[in-house]
């Protein structure tokens, strides 16, 4: 890294301009595709070439082609459009499941963190106890109650993903409650609605931030085996994990109808927890208050 | 000394018996949940007006529902988790009969996990900036982001049906084949080990990396000891502490897995058992594998918990 002249005495200078540099956020390969996932996602009706349930009985799981980038299903349906279609479910899902988790989490978190006492015990125990269910097993079980189908799914990995932004939230409050500028804030007559959101919501921030690409990715991997299961979305939607169960019969005949979808779920699932490492990297040292 | 471990024992003994029983109550309004008249949901079209009567009855559904659940438990207690609707056997029968094989392909799985994390851990934590803990650490995003049944399913058509070196599903019972039964477990335990053998052998490689840079190590090494001692004699010991509680976590992930590639690769289960179940609106037989599969998780915990008791003893002097 070139230090200018100037710099030299004292740093000064070097060390700003270094520390500007660090605050740009440059965007990698992860955030490039998922710009890229994004964006195709919601162009979907625009990219697609074909109707992503339009059957056709003349090309039935034919090659990747020009006609068909991906090649086409069981049904003569394009492939590609479908995996394009699917991105907006898996997206949809995902990220619905989690602003709805963390939407009701945070707020519920902070909520029993600064009150303390009976109401966090009691509040606590509940969400421990949902913590206490592995996953799959209690978005199966909220399936199993509600019935399959997208919605459902998606509001069952809602209620899977909440407690762990309840905790986070909560363990922020429980950070920063004693300090001296809630007991200001209380001291000048503050309400708790106030000094919740202008004093602590700030400095929960940052783990929340964290949890949310994780949330994310891990609701799109709950989102994919449901629905591989028959126990989320429904056919004839394009869900990719749908695709990778219908696509196992015919491995054999065409194995990249099961090969693309498996693929852009892992590269999403990757990018996404590369984005959640980043921001984790960026608010560590620099923005630690 | 011991008074704080059996302290720190009881509590958390206290704590698991809470959520598991905080967990039943969830599991209970399950099925007390169902809209309308559970009786009917549960039996459907199936039920003659005479089977609905008995259901009824059966379940307690006139009384009020803190004596249904409590019937409920009682039952459980006597090992009656009820019928299935399917079949009409026992569902203690059922999962006594799919329980071992979860049980086998856990097994395999694990011995996949260990085989996994602990040469990559420890390689990654004494070597960190070799060429090789970086392709670890960017196998190991990978082995994350791959969805459990898509490996499943590329692993079994691959290996099963292109190659034809393993079955590609099913599953063969330990007396009939000692062969049959390691060759059918292998590429299920594979499936479900690789990603938490992903997860654990980064927690290894912090774990350990977090001891190694501890004062202690820097002694021993100052002693004159072989790189190897130190890392096995000194090192390891303390970092196996916080890895057996994250094993325990991981369990839950298990657990999960589990079921999906028991499903993948058609391994009758409780997995199997539990998924066909929600398929057939089996109600009472997915309501006690829920049950079975909550309490596995906790009671996993509760020993993992015991276990760092046991080897930190610090915990004792709380």
């Amino acid at each position: 890294m070139t230090v200018s002249a100037r710099a030299l005495p004292g740093n000064q200078l070097g060390l700003r301009a270094r520390r500007a540099a660090r605050r740009v956020w440059m965007p990698d390969a992860g955030t490039v595709f998922l710009a890229a996932i994004t964006a195709a996602a919601a162009a979907a009706p625009l990219l697609a070439r074909y109707a992503p349930m339009e059957m056709s009985k003349a090309a039935v799981l034919a090659l990747p082609s020009w006609s068909h980038l991906a090649g086409t299903d069981q049904f003569g349906r394009d492939i590609l459009s479908r995996l394009l279609y699917g991105a907006r479910i898996a997206l949809a899902i995902g990220a619905g499941s989690t602003a709805v988790a963390a939407v009701c989490g945070v707020p519920l978190g902070l909520w029993t963190g600064f009150k303390g006492g009976a109401v966090d015990a009691v509040a606590m125990r509940a969400v421990d106890t949902l913590l206490a269910v592995p996953p799959v097993l209690l978005a199966m079980a909220l399936v199993a109650v509600v019935g399959p189908g997208s919605v459902n799914a998606g509001v069952a990995i809602a209620i899977v993903g909440l407690p762990q932004f309840a905790r986070i939230a909560r363990a922020g409050v429980l950070t920063h409650r004693e300090m001296e500028y809630v007991e200001a804030s209380v001291a000048a007559g503050a309400r708790d609605a106030r000094i919740v959101f202008r004093t602590i919501l700030p400095n929960v921030l940052s783990p929340v931030l964290i949890q949310i690409p994780i949330g994310v990715s891990r609701a799109i991997l709950l989102e994919a085996s449901l629905s591989f299961l028959g126990l989320g979305t429904q056919p004839p939607q394009p869900s990719w994990g749908l695709m990778i169960s219908e696509s196992r019969e015919y491995m054999y005949a065409a194995p990249w109808y099961g090969i693309f979808p498996g693929v852009l779920i892992a590269l999403t699932v990757l990018a996404l927890n590369h984005a959640a490492d980043r921001v984790r990297a960026r608010r560590s040292p620099d923005r630690a208050r | 000394m011991a008074g704080g471990l059996g302290r720190y024992l009881v509590r958390r003994g206290i704590e698991a018996a809470l959520t598991l029983f905080l967990a039943s109550v969830l599991v209970f309004a399950m099925v007390a949940a169902l809209p309308g008249d559970p009786a009917q949901v549960i039996l459907g079209d199936r039920g003659t007006p005479d089977q609905l009567r008995a259901l009824r009855a059966y379940l307690g559904l006139d009384r009020p529902l803190p004596v249904q659940y409590g019937a409920w438990i009682a039952r459980i207690a006597h090992g009656d988790l009820g019928h299935s609707l399917i079949n009409g056997a026992p569902v203690s029968d059922l999962v006594g009969h799919a329980l071992p094989m979860t049980l086998q392909l856990s097994l395999w799985a694990f011995a996949v996990v260990v085989v996994i994390a602990f040469p990559a851990g420890m390689f990654a934590a004494t070597r960190p900036r070799s060429p090789l803990a970086t392709a670890l650490r960017w196998y190991h995003g990978w082995a994350l982001a791959v969805p459990v049944f898509w490996l499943g399913a590329i692993l079994s058509w691959y290996f099963g049906v292109v190659l034809r070196w393993l079955p590609p599903s099913g599953f063969v019972g330990l007396a009939e084949s000692p062969s049959g039964w390691a060759r059918s477990l292998v590429l299920p335990g594979v499936t479900l080990g690789l990603g938490v053998g992903s997860v654990m052998a980064r927690f290894v490689e912090a774990s350990l990396g977090d001891v190694l840079s501890n004062d202690y190590v820097r002694t021993a090494r100052a002693k004159g000891l072989p790189g190897r001692a130190v890392v096995w004699r000194h090192a390891l010991g303390n970092a196996l502490i916080p890895i057996v509680t994250v094993l325990g976590i991981q369990a839950g992930f298990f657990i999960g897995g589990a079921v999906i590639t028991e499903a993948v690769f058609a391994i009758p289960g409780l997995g199997s058992m539990l998924w066909r179940s929600i398929l057939t609106r089996d109600y009472l037989v997915t309501q006690s594998v829920i049950l079975v599969g909550i309490a596995a998780f906790v009671v996993i915990n509760l020993c993992t918990d015991a276990l760092y008791g046991l080897l930190d003893p610090r915990v004792r002097y709380q």
